[in-house]
């Protein structure tokens, strides 16, 4: 049997703090002999907190700051053991996981003097900076690079025969890009597997083309060195969850899909990402006569289809136990809508996450609303977004706090998201 | 590296060589093949230049044709860039050919730089049509771009500030002064004015005053344009920060509102940054994207200078990079990975391709490349971000974002479907390489290690190892004797040419040997 690479992780974990969990989480993996996988969800363009996660004891104020953009009361959905707090009426399959205990959100999720920029925000959570500091490589690459040591030389291994992480999609990610590499593979849902040959002789080494030319070459290799097991994965056949809406419907269902589909095919890549675009929601964001329906209320329901459909998959092949998910956002956006009936860029945003053995609940509190919010007016910081994402590296992966500050320098708490 | 490279803006005099010419039309014509470097062979680079920045005349219209959508207004045969809007369904339909048909502009280039600063403005002033979802706005954006591709940045940049497209891409078609929307004036400062660089301080108030200024814009789809609106404007005093070194911009009323554009922009092309922004990004199109220190003082700011002192003139600039010793230096040569347009379209024209005469069918070829390099993650008309393709801007990656282990495969699936015996199949149009014709324009193509040498230093802008150089030459001679079997054969069939068998042969040895070359990593750079 091969060793699984985040129980060793784990039993480093096991001899400094946090180690419980760490500990328990080995236990179970060793139980169910499979390893644990991450799928993040990148929503694109930055989403409304505010109309997803809606603060119920800010109602009044809330409606007087956006009164053509929010929820009408009698249409959110209720969250069981949480009076003040109701989901958007699309989110219906993701009030389903948290009804059930197996979902969770955390309020206020951001960082120091955020920024207002897609592209420089996108970065920033990509590759685990404080707002002005740039960084190069991902913040999980850099969590990869502490188990895959010295990737890709030697890779894959007797011991790690599958590739380190896959990007969904036809581009790659700043948050799987290693220090000398793409930790990724990136398979476009659209379109088969390809793997070409390649001649491994490189003509010019030394001149700015031929280093080039040699990432290129690397990445062939390291295609071809991985294609047998992605295409053995992508070739299983599996019979998925009914719940699918039809190809080229839901992005975000599709990719979903193909993650579930490598799962079952029984590929030992342990994270992944996956993206829904289209959060960039300055122009009618939402019905002017009907809130619950409009831009905003579409992606809503497709990322709730997509979860509920990946989820009722993940049960269906017995993985409920070790495959966790959470979402993400380049920022959230501002409390006052805009003459478009749209929101423009904000600040704090609520994570969500899903799993069986998820700390179910939410963390933090409701964003405070005044009753005289104006454009200027941002939603208050609670947590940093890497003490989320070192949490979950140190629960759900059970990462050493070595491996976790190589990953996300600094110091920050240790929320709960997983129980065991 | 190898060799301390130049960084000098001094003019090149003199002809251009073989492999000179293969690096300055590789980098500004996406792609050359015989019909190119015939054209520009023999010439100083200053009256290359002269050709190149000469601007290529506008194209037909695009049109309606196809005669399953019930786009009930407009007849086939007719274009619908002044119909009315129908509904979202033609709309959709238009919209898909109007990206075809710009990638037809694309693949019909003449020898001007007109497509590739289109192509260059394209990422620079995004619009996503997709997003704008008006085929006749977006049809009008491209035609901006194109215009002034060659032309004034300035007036570029006020033509982008109200044109139709842009004023619904970045919602300045619902900034009032009720509820001002800084999407645009965030986007007008940070990517198509000043950037973001550390020495570019303008503030969060700034953007609000900015998107005060720009209040009451709207577009007008029964007119197809933009329009201004007194009463939706901010009339109110604009104060901007010690960046802009406190200026006020004085709100007018009436019709006068619309004029507090041009008190901004000014405003803005006072900041000397701008300059340096533009000539940043044309040098990361050009020659690297790799900027260091030297490149950035004695390349990047003299040519800021240029542009400001031509009043943001574009050729100006042009032709002092495109000319320079810097941009010939041997150590940019090859270092540039092709984006999907120029690896697709840079082998149909190295090619030379032939298409379809009808316009229905030639169209169909187009819409081949439209789908096929959007599926390379370059989708002609639809860049993912308002920020343009991550390869011009996300560092230190930049044009390595074009490549993964899935458009790498891809990448070569396009270059085997072009080297098909029986040629490619575009919706249904087959178009084909002719193998014969390309080799036989080399001089002395009966000279097998003439032809291997030469067809490479036409191709491909990298060395390849000695291996790999014998393994294609190998493909040619496979079965032969030696290479004088080779010139053997190849003078028989030049004195024969209805020897269909021999023909055939010697085209599949071609077809195999320029497909092996298509398939090096080597031949993605640039």
């Amino acid at each position: 049997m091969k060793r699984k690479t985040f129980i060793k992780n784990a039993a480093l974990a096991a001899l400094l703090p946090y180690a419980l969990n760490a500990l328990t989480a080995c236990n179970r993996l060793t139980s169910s002999n499979q390893k644990r996988v991450l799928v993040l969800i990148q929503l694109v363009g930055g989403n409304d907190g505010l109309n997803t996660l809606i603060p119920l004891d800010r109602y009044k104020n809330l409606l007087k700051a956006r009164p053509n953009l929010l929820i009408p009361e009698n249409k959110i959905l209720p969250l069981k053991g949480f009076s003040n707090v109701g989901l958007h009426p699309g989110l219906g399959g993701i009030k389903d996981l948290f009804d059930n205990k197996l979902a969770g959100f955390v309020q206020g999720v951001g960082y120091e003097n955020p920024s207002y920029s897609h592209f420089r925000a996108s970065d920033i959570w990509l590759t685990g900076s404080q707002s002005s500091q740039v960084i190069y490589t991902g913040w999980l690459a850099r969590y990869l690079e502490t188990i895959f040591k010295g990737y890709p030389a030697g890779f894959p291994s007797d011991t790690h025969t599958d590739p380190p992480a896959i990007k969904i999609g036809d581009t790659g990610t700043y948050l799987f890009q290693g220090t000398s590499m793409d930790m990724s593979v990136v398979i476009d849902p659209a379109t088969p597997f390809a793997a070409p040959d390649v001649d491994t002789d490189a003509g010019e080494t030394d001149s700015f083309a031929g280093q080039e030319v040699k990432s290129i070459r690397e990445i062939l290799l390291q295609t071809n060195k991985y294609a047998l097991v992605i295409n053995k994965a992508l070739g299983t056949s599996i019979e998925h969850s009914k719940l699918y809406p039809k190809q080229g419907t839901n992005p975000l269902a599709d990719q979903l899909k193909v993650v579930a589909k490598l799962i079952k095919g029984g590929l030992e890549t342990q994270v992944y990402l996956v993206d829904l675009k289209g959060f960039d929601t300055h122009d009618e964001q939402a019905d002017k006569k009907d809130p619950t329906k409009g831009a905003h209320a579409e992606l809503m329901a497709q990322l709730s289809q997509g979860i509920t459909c990946f989820w009722d998959d993940m049960n269906r092949m017995g993985r409920e136990q070790d495959v966790m998910g959470m979402t993400f956002s380049e920022f959230g956006r501002r409390i006052i809508a805009n003459a478009g009936n749209g929101t423009d860029h904000g600040s704090s945003q609520p994570l969500f996450y899903f799993g069986a053995n998820v700390h179910a609940g939410i963390t933090g509190t409701n964003p405070v609303i005044n009753d005289n919010i104006t454009a200027n007016d941002n939603l208050a910081l609670q947590y940093d977004y890497r003490a989320v994402f070192g949490s979950l590296l140190r629960q759900w992966a059970g990462a050493s706090a070595a491996a976790v500050s190589e990953a996300l320098p600094g110091s920050f708490p240790n929320i709960k998201l997983v129980n065991v | 590296m190898a060799n301390a490279a130049s960084y000098s803006l001094n003019a090149v005099s003199g002809q251009l060589l073989m492999k000179d010419l293969l690096h300055f039309l590789g980098r500004t014509l996406f792609g050359a093949g015989h019909k190119e470097f015939k054209h520009f062979e023999n010439k100083t680079v200053a009256e290359c230049l002269d050709i190149l920045l000469q601007q290529s005349p506008a194209a037909p219209a695009p049109l309606q044709d196809d005669p399953d959508t019930q786009d009930g207004l407009v007849p086939d045969g007719s274009t619908w860039v002044n119909a009315p809007f129908e509904n979202e369904d033609v709309d959709k339909h238009r919209r898909t050919y109007l990206k075809a048909w710009w990638m037809g502009q694309i693949i019909n280039r003449d020898f001007s730089l007109t497509e590739k600063m289109t192509l260059f403005w394209h990422n620079h002033f995004v619009t996503q049509a997709d997003i704008v979802k008006d085929s006749r706005y977006s049809y009008r954006y491209v035609n901006m771009l194109r215009a002034h591709a060659l032309g004034n940045f300035k007036q570029l940049v006020r033509q982008g500030t109200t044109n139709v497209g842009m004023l619904v891409y970045l919602n300045g078609n619902n900034n009032s002064k009720a509820a001002p929307n800084e999407n645009f004036s965030r986007e007008l400062l940070e990517l198509f004015t000043l950037g973001k660089t550390p020495d570019v301080h303008y503030t969060e108030e700034d953007v609000k005053a900015a998107a005060r200024i720009l209040s009451g814009w709207k577009d007008d789809r029964e007119n197809i344009c933009e329009k201004f609106y007194p009463e939706l404007h901010d009339t109110a005093d604009k104060l901007f920060s010690p960046y802009f070194e406190n200026e006020i911009i004085k709100g007018r009323g009436g019709a006068d509102g619309a004029k507090e554009i041009d008190a901004l922009l000014a405003m803005i092309f006072k900041r000397k940054e701008t300059a340096g922004f533009v000539c940043r990004n044309l040098y990361r199109w050009f020659v690297t994207a790799h900027i260091d220190e030297q490149a950035e003082s004695k390349i990047i700011q003299p040519l800021a200078q240029i542009f400001i002192k031509h009043n943001f003139e574009i050729a100006p600039v042009l032709r002092a990079l495109l000319g320079s010793e810097h941009f010939f230096d041997a150590t940019f040569r090859g270092c540039i990975v092709k984006n999907p347009v120029e690896f697709f379209v840079g082998a149909t024209k190295q090619f030379d391709i032939v298409f379809p005469a009808s316009t229905v069918e030639t169209h169909l070829c187009w819409a081949h490349y439209y789908f096929n390099i959007g599926g390379l993650s370059m989708s002609i008309g639809d860049p993912p971000s308002v920020a343009g393709w991550l390869a011009y801007y996300q560092a230190p990656k930049y044009h390595q974002w074009w490549i993964n282990s899935y458009t790498l495969g891809f990448r070569m699936k396009i270059a085997d479907s072009l080297y098909l015996d029986e040629g490619t199949n575009c919706n249904g149009i087959n178009i084909k390489f002719d193998y014969l014709r390309f080799a036989s324009a080399f001089e002395k193509a009966d000279d097998v290690n003439k032809l291997v040498s030469e067809s490479l230093a036409m191709l491909c802008a990298v060395k390849i190892s000695e291996r790999a150089h014998a393994k294609l030459k190998g493909i040619l001679l496979n079965g032969f004797k030696n290479e004088e079997e080779w010139r053997a054969k190849w003078n028989q069939l030049s004195a024969n040419e209805n020897d269909t068998g021999l023909k055939k042969d010697m085209a599949t040895r071609l077809r195999l040997f320029f497909g092996g070359i298509m398939n090096m990593p080597e031949y993605q750079m640039m």
